[in-house]
């Protein structure tokens, strides 16, 4: 097989083997009323010439097919091509009857219907590869029989994965052997280019009051994840990370080593919190699942299962993908096999990339999210915003392929929409074991969370839904309450149910909220169309008898069709669908939830969820304790005070004001804000004050919690001895006392001391801990923020010093000790051990004072080679030594050369004075003749040839040729 | 003297770099079998960095004029390509691996026993921890995480590398030949190359001859995967510490956006 055609679908038609042809057979043609695009699919998908050979190729692509007829009298779809083509599959030619008979139009397909648009793409630049081998992706009818039918295989064709679940294969082989043998067998129903998947970056910055994650912490400390395993696919998380410490599952990811990516997604999603606020995810008590993103098909169900897995993390993308690939085909069907499950994708990082193939390639910005998996229909993909809350401008976009809506959900990701599927996987987690707490351990079905996700996000963007947002940004607090307000409900339906549910609007509501959410089942691979069943929502109103249809998107591939703002009318492409009102009338209301299309057998369940955002008539939620001042590490400047005004109108004013004692005065900070402005931005003064809001509105006055707004802690090492440790951090005014944490069995630092000191020593026998935080308490369980948890043997802290060295200058040695704790010390001896240990002299005595940490001594007259010198700590009658240190110095010499004697051939080192600049040493026989010459520079080493052993003489000479010094070097 | 005459002739050749072109820490062009090939080149491009006047020497890559790299260290970065932290227009701090397990300190080793050097290097330190970060520095005699060391006859003025494994990278080199600089030249040098043991990328990786001069080399990298730092200005900033180039007399000390970044990250 040397020849290489030009392009793949001449490679088809010419190589006449590849068929088993019948003819082409056009039933009532005459009558014939193609479509054009039906007659593009006619000759795209049928074979090109007539080649009557035995047939045993028994696809076919029908025109205006009645699929359940079809199905009936055993033709079964494989494909479907458009609204009115597919794929079938007739197992024996006699069935062909039933199409004669009933004028359908048909033709025997060629292959071309097993492509996804990604090989169809790369297929001409594939088949110039003459002998590189690639990755395939494959979907067959059964992976046994398939995998059985490779090993009579002539050539060289390698199984890399199997996903049986959905009989989908990875195989390696040589593209050419993939066109000519793999696809022509009837087992196989799509090939894919295989892609690797990469991972959206991450990095530190997290900033928790977007999204009202803060808000969410403070109001629900207890929801947090316990009982609930995340899965982080992707590579390995580092398990020893002290924020992921001891909760993470024995698995083998494979991928090995400890990734900063995994470890900060999984401590997004659910860091403990260990090292600092910001190692706080989402689900602070739930465990992780880590599995490798090597493998793109779905992690076998079972596994998951096992695992307690009920969400899963997928911060990863390959390229743009607009197809119903194995991968999407796969994760729909798992998803029905375990309707609790959720995925969490990240939508990609490609949001200004512009799509090459699909129905909007070409559209610059849009339909560029990364991977053909993210195109699966019960999952999420979401998108990030950055601290403004505005979407990303990297932040990939919708439609689909098909036109349907993603990324859905948008959450803070100021690097990379990773961050934000991991925060929204941790929500999930946390919605998860709220449910299950309120429902006797029962895991809420995927479609429920996904219906309280998407009605409570608060709208971003352009008004209404739209393809870079999706439904809004993630809402954690809203979420929260609406699943803990019991604002869901569930049912199932059969082909033309409808299902009502009655509920009252109350009166001053500014928005009202419906989403519908169900687990469709598993399209068939590469359909043009991904929905199955077709679920419709509706709103009325009682007593006018108005119906609102749920928010659509224009899905016309131009730009401008795009960006239209979304219209009421019924949805037949998404999972989703929400309608909203602004400023509905209060009263009577009527949900109702039609089953317009259900191809299954079964019923379809579904789950509705619902917001008003009429209750609490006014709360703050911005700030509410310490931490919501520090934006990642530092100390915001700015702060967006922010509250919900619930049932103001937006006419209503209010006075916003701030006390820094304790309610005595308040300093009005905006006089006559709207109300439904919902912020104010404050420049935080720099204090250290108890602080409290106040709302002053018609319907009285709103507080906030006092918070403390002051610097943060920080615990210092002040010295690491053998046997103890000092560790102590600044004071903070108001506290009452200061906790002391330790790192010790569990996963979460522990209480071990509650005192009102700055400082604790510890002995080594009763604390072999070596991580430690302190966090001061204040009254009324009011909230500091806990130091960053400290490794004392990290901190550069010695026994009584910190460090010690020396430097020579001139003809002197500087020698530095460092200190951690002067206040410790009576004084520090420098001393100068000669070369046998038995002579000590001293230096130099200092006696510290309290706030000098680094003191320089000098010694007059080093010499010529190592000098050796330590420090003598004396502290409270006792002493302790410090290391020594061996330091060169030339003496009162230019050079110093070592080792002397030395070995030929070995490089010789010296020490020189200074900055040398233009100097030579010269090698001479004790015969006066000169045998080398080497420049001496900074290097420090010079290379002795092979000379024969004995006695030379050097000499350093100038550029002058001035002699600066001279002596005797033994060679052995 | 023959001897001499070529160290007067290497010195004649510095200072016409300097002046010439301000690209003394780049390349002075090196023998011809130390040209890449087109997939040495594709591998430092992948991995975020500049292959235009890429040079092999000592075993590895010297890429972006200052950074010694192993092919396998290049791998590394490919797996693990940063974002870039943006902000200003011109400052686009692109990072790798970082340091982890903070607040931590860091360790630096001077073999050398030359003074200017030495004072050059603490210098650098203090204005790292002048910044009160959760990485500081701190110079030591023994235990070590980054050891400074001289090198000569190497095209370079001082090489660094990357962190891996949340460490930061071990050795520093720096090229004797230019011992002679100005302090605050010197002390900009270490900061700079202290500055990729911790995770900083060329702030101009994208636009080298911002400091460089010469060609324009863009990775057309087109700021995917970059972050803007709130609150950061918008117009360019000039001068940022870790700029690809430097000459004799120029002082870098960590300006506003530098200061952002570094508090960004650490």
């Amino acid at each position: 097989m040397n020849k290489i055609y030009f392009t793949f679908c001449r490679y088809l038609a010419s190589n006449r083997s590849f068929f088993f042809a019948i003819s082409i057979l056009f039933v009532n043609r005459a009558t014939a009323q193609f479509t054009i695009e039906q007659n593009n699919l006619l000759t795209k998908y049928s074979i090109a010439k007539t080649d009557n050979k035995e047939n045993r190729h028994l696809n076919f692509i029908v025109i205006n097919p009645d699929v359940a007829a079809l199905n009936k009298n055993n033709i079964y779809l494989l494909r479907t091509l458009s609204a009115n083509a597919g794929i079938f599959y007739v197992d024996d030619s006699t069935r062909l009857a039933y199409l004669e008979t009933n004028h359908f139009k048909y033709a025997v397909a060629n292959d071309l219907w097993k492509l996804s648009i990604q090989l169809e793409k790369d297929s001409h630049e594939l088949m110039q590869l003459k002998s590189d081998r690639k990755l395939f992706t494959l979907l067959v009818k059964n992976a046994d029989s398939f995998i059985e039918l490779l090993k009579s295989s002539q050539n060289h064709i390698d199984i890399k994965q199997v996903y049986k679940e959905t009989n989908a294969l990875v195989i390696l082989c040589d593209p050419a052997i993939l066109f000519k043998e793999i696809i022509q067998l009837n087992e196989v129903l799509f090939v894919d280019t295989y892609t690797a998947a990469k991972s959206d970056y991450a990095l530190s910055g997290y900033y928790k009051t977007t999204n009202f994650i803060s808000a969410s912490d403070f109001f629900y400390p207890d929801d947090n994840g316990q009982g609930i395993t995340i899965g982080i696919k992707e590579k390995q998380m580092d398990e020893g990370d002290i924020d992921l410490l001891k909760r993470v599952l024995p698995f083998d990811n494979t991928t090995g080593g400890n990734d900063l990516h995994a470890t900060t997604i999984a401590t997004l999603a659910g860091g403990a919190g260990n090292s600092f606020i910001s190692g706080k995810g989402q689900a602070s008590r739930c465990t992780f699942f880590s599995s490798s993103y090597a493998n793109l098909f779905p992690d076998s169900t079972p596994l998951l299962l096992q695992n307690n897995v009920s969400v899963q993390n997928h911060s990863y993308g390959t390229i743009m993908q607009s197809f119903y690939g194995a991968e999407a085909m796969s994760y729909d069907l798992q998803t029905v096999q375990n309707k609790y499950l959720m995925h969490v994708f990240s939508c990609g990082n490609s949001g200004i990339d512009t799509p090459s193939t699909g129905t909007y390639a070409g559209l610059a910005g849009f339909a560029n999210i990364t991977g053909n998996f993210k195109m699966a229909k019960n999952v999420l993909t979401i998108a990030a915003i950055d601290t403004s809350e505005q979407i990303a401008p990297y932040s990939s976009s919708g439609p689909l392929y098909d036109g349907r809506i993603a990324p859905q959900l948008a959450a803070l990701g100021s690097n990379g929409t990773s961050e934000s599927a991991a925060i929204v996987s941790g929500t999930v987690a946390k919605l998860q074991q709220v449910y299950k707490d309120a429902h006797g351990q029962q895991l809420p079905p995927a479609s429920l969370i996904k219906s309280v996700l998407l009605c409570t996000a608060d709208d971003i963007g352009s008004y209404g839904i739209d393809y870079r947002s999706g439904f809004g940004a993630l809402n954690v607090l809203r979420a929260m309450e609406c699943l803990k307000n019991n604002n869901f409900d569930s049912s199932s339906l059969a082909q033309g149910d409808t299902w009502i549910k009655n509920i009252v609007i109350p009166p001053l509501t500014k928005h009202f909220k419906i989403a519908l959410s169900w687990t469709d089942t598993a399209g068939t691979v590469n359909t043009y169309k991904a929905l199955s069943n077709d679920l419709d929502l509706e709103l009325k109103e009682i007593a006018t008898g108005n119906i609102w249809h749920p928010w659509c998107l224009n899905t016309f591939p131009h730009d401008d069709s795009l960006m239209l703002p979304a219209t009421r009318s019924r949805d037949s492409l998404n999972t989703v669908e929400l309608i909203t009102l602004d400023m509905p009338s209060a009263g009577a209301y009527e949900i109702k939830v039609i089953a317009s299309t259900i191809i299954t057998a079964s019923m379809q369940d579904f789950n509705i969820a619902f917001m008003s955002d009429s209750i609490p008539s006014f709360r703050f939620v911005v700030p509410l304790q310490q931490s919501d001042f520090y934006l990642g590490n530092n100390k915001a400047e700015q702060i967006k005070i922010k509250w919900w005004s619930g049932s103001f109108t937006s006419s209503d004013m209010g006075t916003l004001s701030v006390s820094m004692d304790n309610g005595n005065t308040w300093e009005v900070l905006a006089a006559s804000i709207p109300l439904s402005t919902q912020y104010f931005n404050w420049t935080v003064p720099d204090t250290n004050a108890l602080i409290q809001f106040r709302m002053n509105t018609i319907n009285g006055s709103y507080y906030s919690p006092q918070i403390l707004l002051g610097p943060l802690t920080n615990l210092h090492t002040d010295y690491l001895c053998t046997d103890s440790f000092r560790l102590s951090w600044n004071s903070q005014p108001l506290a009452q006392s200061y906790q002391v944490f330790a790192l010790t069995d569990s996963a979460y630092l522990k209480l071990i001391h509650q005192q009102t000191d700055t400082f604790i020593v510890m002995q080594r026998n009763e604390h072999p801990e070596n991580i430690y935080a302190v966090q001061p308490v204040l009254n009324n369980n009011i909230k500091s923020v806990r130091s960053f948890a400290v490794d004392v043997n990290n901190q550069g802290s010695g026994c009584m010093y910190r460090s010690f060295y020396g430097i020579p200058v001139g003809e002197r040695m500087e020698l530095t000790i460092e200190l951690d704790y002067p206040q410790g010390l009576d004084s520090v001896v420098i001393e100068k051990i000669n070369e046998h240990g038995d002579g000590i002299s001293t230096v130099e005595n200092i006696i510290p004072n309290t706030s000098q940490y680094s003191y320089i001594s000098y010694d007059e007259s080093p010499s010529a080679g190592a000098n050796n010198y330590r420090a003598k700590l004396w502290s409270a009658g006792h002493f302790v030594f410090s290391e020594t240190i061996s330091l060169l110095h030339t003496g009162k010499q230019w050079l110093f050369l070592y080792p002397n004697p030395t070995a030929s051939g070995q490089p010789l080192y010296y020490v020189i004075k200074d900055s040398p600049s233009n100097l030579f040493l010269q090698l001479y026989s004790l015969q006066g003749i000169q045998i080398a010459e080497f420049p001496i520079d900074l290097s420090g080493s010079i290379y002795i040839p092979h000379f024969s052993s004995g006695m030379y003489y050097y000499q350093l000479i100038n550029g002058d040729n001035e002699k600066l010094q001279q002596g005797k070097l033994m060679i052995f | 003297m023959k001897k001499k005459l070529s160290i007067v002739m290497a010195a004649a050749l510095a200072v016409l770099l300097m002046t010439g072109c301000k690209k003394d820490e780049t390349t002075e062009t090196t023998p011809t079998n130390d040209a890449l090939d087109q997939s040495e080149m594709r591998l430092i491009e992948d991995a975020g960095l500049n292959p235009g006047g890429a040079i092999k020497t000592e075993g590895k890559y010297l890429i972006e004029g200052d950074l010694l790299l192993s092919a396998d260290e290049l791998r590394a970065l490919v797996a693990n390509n940063g974002p870039e932290l943006i902000v200003a227009n011109d400052e686009q701090y692109r990072t790798t691996n970082l340091v982890t397990s903070l607040p931590r300190v860091i360790k630096v080793r001077y073999t050398g026993g030359n003074a200017a050097i030495s004072a050059a290097v603490n210098n650098a330190i203090a204005r790292y921890n002048a910044r009160a970060l959760r990485v500081t520095f701190q110079r030591v005699t023994t235990g070590q995480n980054i050891n400074i060391t001289h090198v000569t006859g190497v095209s370079y003025i001082a090489s660094a590398g990357f962190p891996s494994s949340g460490n930061p990278y071990n050795t520093i080199r720096f090229n004797t030949a230019y011992a002679g600089w100005g302090s605050s030249t010197l002390t900009t040098i270490l900061a700079h190359e202290l500055g990729h043991c911790i995770g900083f990328r060329h702030t101009d990786y994208m636009q080298r001859e911002y400091s460089c001069g010469g060609a324009h080399y863009n990775e057309g990298s087109a700021g995917i995967g970059a972050i803007h730092i709130p609150g950061t200005p918008t117009g360019p900033v000039a001068n940022s510490w870790m700029l690809a180039c430097i000459s004799n007399g120029v002082n870098r000390p960590f300006n506003t956006s530098d200061r952002t970044a570094l508090a960004y990250v650490y």
